[in-house]
């Protein structure tokens, strides 16, 4: 790796993301890094980071006490609004309840309700119990939640953030313009999903309309190039692997997003897609594919919010004795939110 | 029978697969109302496969709240480490293929990349060294790790090696325990519905009829119903895992039973030895367009290091599986379903997994389509990622002579295999599909073992000096064999805890 060199170009934010961790990556093999960033607007929206971001950022030294500095506030689900009248949506990061006896926690649940239990499942989501404090908590505080948490940022000042940590870490930071040739280069947001590896080329994912993914996907592009080879050009079998898991990746964000926002997702023809809501309406199982971006309890929101309900639920949930199960259950719903008290 | 609602399961055929799945949903279905009722003959032998096992069966055994002493007891079970490989890579090589991991891993990056890095350096330690499964099971060390001794221990991962016939008499105790119901009878006869070509009952000998409304095919080779009946058809990878037939035979114990399986290449197959408490398992896995059943079994015979205890049984199989598992409202389980050689213990795992994957799609209706393609897919992927794992042992093989093994080492492989193997060997890569049975560990064991390793690895790890790699790695070595050398020998583990009498000599086969 020793005297290669990488050029970072694109977008302010999605360059610098993929930049600071190429930056970290290669501090100590020789290898330099440059960053050719278009500029973020100072008073752009808030982006979503996904709790994927955490081990990024521990990797290039972002503490808890610098996002609160930017303004940065903790959040626990995905908020997405859905299309027309439809309600706004919430991803959870974190599972719902526990799973037991080789079953999944939904699996108990649906049998609650099919014995008459009245609660939601969100009544068993700490990432829906902590989202209401959340709004009020600092960066710093939300370390000590014992979930996963997500950030939302200015894009701006976490752009500048990240140019300074990068340019710490070895990397150049240069105008966009800046005539530069390099081994390799990242061409971030450039086009549309997939992520693709060309030679000496690598075009990072273009835009996703849920919240947090493009970004993800950036960091996901960077950390698959370093998995896979590290070098200018990988072998034909490395760029075909990188390439294949770019392209599953967008093809689950795809699948989330017309669940999300399709007016009818049931009649839709993505076959992945109609095999989780299939085997999801029929058993409560959802099924994964070779590459999943959102996790269980994101899919199993998704799948209640759009209106899906298994039929029944896993039979290994029927191993515990009713009786248990209620108690069980209620005991896990008082502990998320004992009554008259806060976080 | 109930309309179209599920009340009755009818498991067709005994053996381990059917009382491996009596046991499970007689366990989980029993709250729903659902009864179980199993049909078999003693006066049809079951094939016995699967002696040794890999360590997804202590789920099994776990979830039908098995105490594990109580079975090791009963089954006259041993504790399975791994895998050795003997004369796989060429004539007189050998490895180990480990459960567990290897090393430790050091900031976020793999731990074989430093270890292909110290060897590109000219360091002679083995993967092996790195392994503490592999370290305890040449020792003949074993302990159950138990939450407070702490993380270097907790990478012991086991199986077992059990008698499969004293398994299934363990589970048929637990099963009709629970409320299954068994059957003695020969099968003449399955009828089914007129209009929807469902199966309705299994005609036994005489005028007895046996209703159900799901039913599982455990009837072995013989695929009862499945080809039978629904003529689910075969995918046959037979061009891909050429051996087709096996001789099997028992033989005494010769020293303390260690804890691992042993596989040896032979000129047309390989040859396996599995150590129970009061036995050995012993059988030569070949291919009979070169080699016929006299000449396997003498090869067998001339190698097995105790005195045989039984007569040699032959068996013939196809490898593959069948193109629907789950077929109208039948679901093939276990030798039914397909089969896979031996080689790499998934025989019963693959029966675990079929019923695991039932019992979570479990219909609320006879005809069931949605939960039947998702079983289906899911068992056909289960099969095709241990096939690819099966076929590297043979594609990546170094002997030459042997007609059989220049076929094996020179003939085309699936492309899902190829690509594993180019990832693998440029650069250390390892890419696990969802739910993939075997891991990183797995490919790199039998990859480096016979000659297939990594020939690169990912630069970042040249940020380490080579005295403090050397160093880090050295520090793994030393504390690994540390760990191994303090534990308890095998065989006082096995006397200790399932109070067996290997500690106390070897006993003559009752």
């Amino acid at each position: 790796m020793s005297g290669m060199s990488i050029m970072v170009v694109g977008p302010g934010l999605r360059a610098c993301i993929v930049g600071a961790l190429l930056a970290r990556r290669c501090a100590q093999s020789g290898a330099r890094v440059a960053i050719l960033a278009d500029p973020e607007p100072e008073h752009g929206a808030d982006e979503l980071l996904r709790p994927s971001f955490h081990r990024f950022h521990a990797e290039v030294g972002i503490t808890a006490a610098d996002l609160d500095r930017l303004g940065a506030r903790p959040v626990t689900t995905t908020r997405v609004a859905g299309n027309g009248d439809a309600r706004e949506m919430a991803l959870p990061f974190a599972p719902f309840g526990l799973p037991r006896d080789g079953a999944d926690f939904h699996q108990h649940w649906l049998r609650a309700k099919s014995i008459g239990s009245p609660h939601d499942i969100a009544a068993y989501s700490p990432s829906f119990w902590f989202a209401q404090f959340a709004g009020s908590m600092t960066c710093k505080q939300a370390e000590k939640l014992p979930i996963q948490t997500g950030f939302l940022v200015g894009a701006h000042a976490y752009t500048e953030l990240l140019k300074a940590r990068a340019a710490m870490l070895g990397a150049t930071i240069a105008e966009p313009d800046t005539a530069c040739s390099a081994d390799l280069t990242f061409h971030c947001g450039e086009h549309e999903a997939p992520s693709q590896w060309e030679g000496t080329k690598i075009t990072v994912s273009g835009p996703s309309r849920i919240p947090g993914t493009e970004l993800q996907a950036c960091l996901h592009a960077a950390n698959r190039w370093f998995a896979f080879s590290a070098k200018p050009g990988g072998s034909s079998a490395e760029e075909r692997e990188f390439n294949r898991l770019s392209g599953a990746e967008a093809e689950r964000i795809a699948d989330m997003e017309e669940l999300l926002f399709a007016a009818d997702p049931a009649s839709n023809p993505r076959e992945a897609l109609r095999r989780k809501i299939d085997v999801f309406e029929a058993c409560g199982r959802i099924p994964s594919e070779d590459y999943e971006v959102f996790a269980p309890q994101e899919w199993l929101a998704a799948l209640l919010a759009r209106g899906f309900y298994p039929a029944r639920h896993d039979r290994l949930a029927d191993a515990l004795p009713q009786g248990e199960l209620m108690d069980w259950l209620e005991r896990l719903r008082r502990q998320l939110a004992p009554e008259g008290k806060a976080a | 029978m109930s309309g179209e609602a599920i009340r009755q399961v009818v498991i067709a055929g005994g053996g381990t697969a059917g009382w491996m799945t009596a046991a499970a949903l007689s366990k989980f279905c029993q709250r729903a109302g659902i009864g179980v009722t199993l049909v078999e003959s003693e006066a049809i032998g079951t094939v016995g496969v699967g002696e040794a096992t890999i360590p997804p069966i202590g789920t099994f055994n776990q979830r039908l709240g098995i105490d594990e002493d109580e079975f090791v007891r009963a089954t006259q079970a041993t504790y399975k480490l791994g895998i050795e490989f003997v004369d796989w890579g060429a004539k007189g090589e050998r490895y180990f293929h480990p459960f567990g991991t290897y090393g430790f891993d050091l900031e976020g990056i793999e731990f074989h990349h430093f270890w292909t890095r110290l060897k590109a350096l000219g360091d002679k330690h083995g993967l092996d060294e790195y392994s503490l499964n592999a370290l305890a099971a040449y020792g003949g060390k074993f302990i159950r790790p138990e939450p407070d001794h702490g993380p270097v221990v907790g990478k012991l991962a086991y199986a077992f090696h059990f008698d499969a016939a004293l398994y299934a008499a363990f589970l048929r105790k637990l099963a009709e325990g629970w409320g299954s119901e068994r059957v003695e009878g020969k099968i003449a006869a399955v009828e089914r519905d007129g209009e929807s070509g469902l199966v309705t009952a299994l005609k036994l000998d005489g005028e007895r009829r046996v209703e159900g409304d799901l039913f599982i095919d455990c009837t072995g080779f013989r695929a009862l119903i499945a080809e039978g009946v629904y003529e689910a058809g075969f995918e046959d990878w037979s061009h891909w895992l050429p051996a087709n037939r096996a001789v099997a035979i028992a033989c005494e114990r010769d020293g303390p039973p260690q804890p691992y399986t042993r596989s040896t290449a032979r000129a047309a197959g390989w040859q396996w030895r599995i150590p129970l408490q009061h036995r050995t398992g012993n059988g030569h896995v070949y291919c009979d367009a070169h080699m016929n059943a006299d000449e396997a079994e003498a090869i067998l015979l001339e190698n097995l290091e105790g005195a045989v205890l039984s007569s040699p049984n032959h068996l013939r199989f196809a490898t593959g599986h069948r193109r629907s598992f789950w077929s109208g409202n039948c679901i093939a389980i276990g030798l039914s379903a397909g089969f896979l050689e031996p080689l790499e213990s998934t025989s019963i795992h693959l029966i675990q997994s079929g019923i695991a994957k039932l019992v979570s799609l479990f219909p609320a209706n006879r005809d069931a389509p949605v939960e039947r393609d998702e079983y289906n897919r899911l068992m056909r992927d289960d099969f095709t990622h241990v096939r690819d794992f099966l076929i590297l042992h043979y594609k990546a093989t170094r002997q030459t002579g042997e007609p059989f093994w220049d076929y094996v080492r020179e003939m085309e492989i699936p492309d899902s295999l190829a690509r594993k193997m180019a990832l693998l060997r440029g650069g250390g890569r390892f890419f696990k599909y969802d739910a993939e049975l075997f891991d990183l560990t797995s490919w790199l064991a039998v990859a480096e073992g016979q000659g297939w390793g990594p020939e690169g690895y990912n630069p970042i790890v040249d940020a380490l000096s080579d005295t403090n790699l050397s160093q880090s790695l050295a520090n793994m070595r030393g504390l690994l064999a540390k760990t191994a050398s303090a534990l308890p020998s095998h065989e006082a583990f096995l006397a200790r805890h399932a109070n067996t009498s290997a500690a106390h000599g070897y006993p003559s086969p009752s």
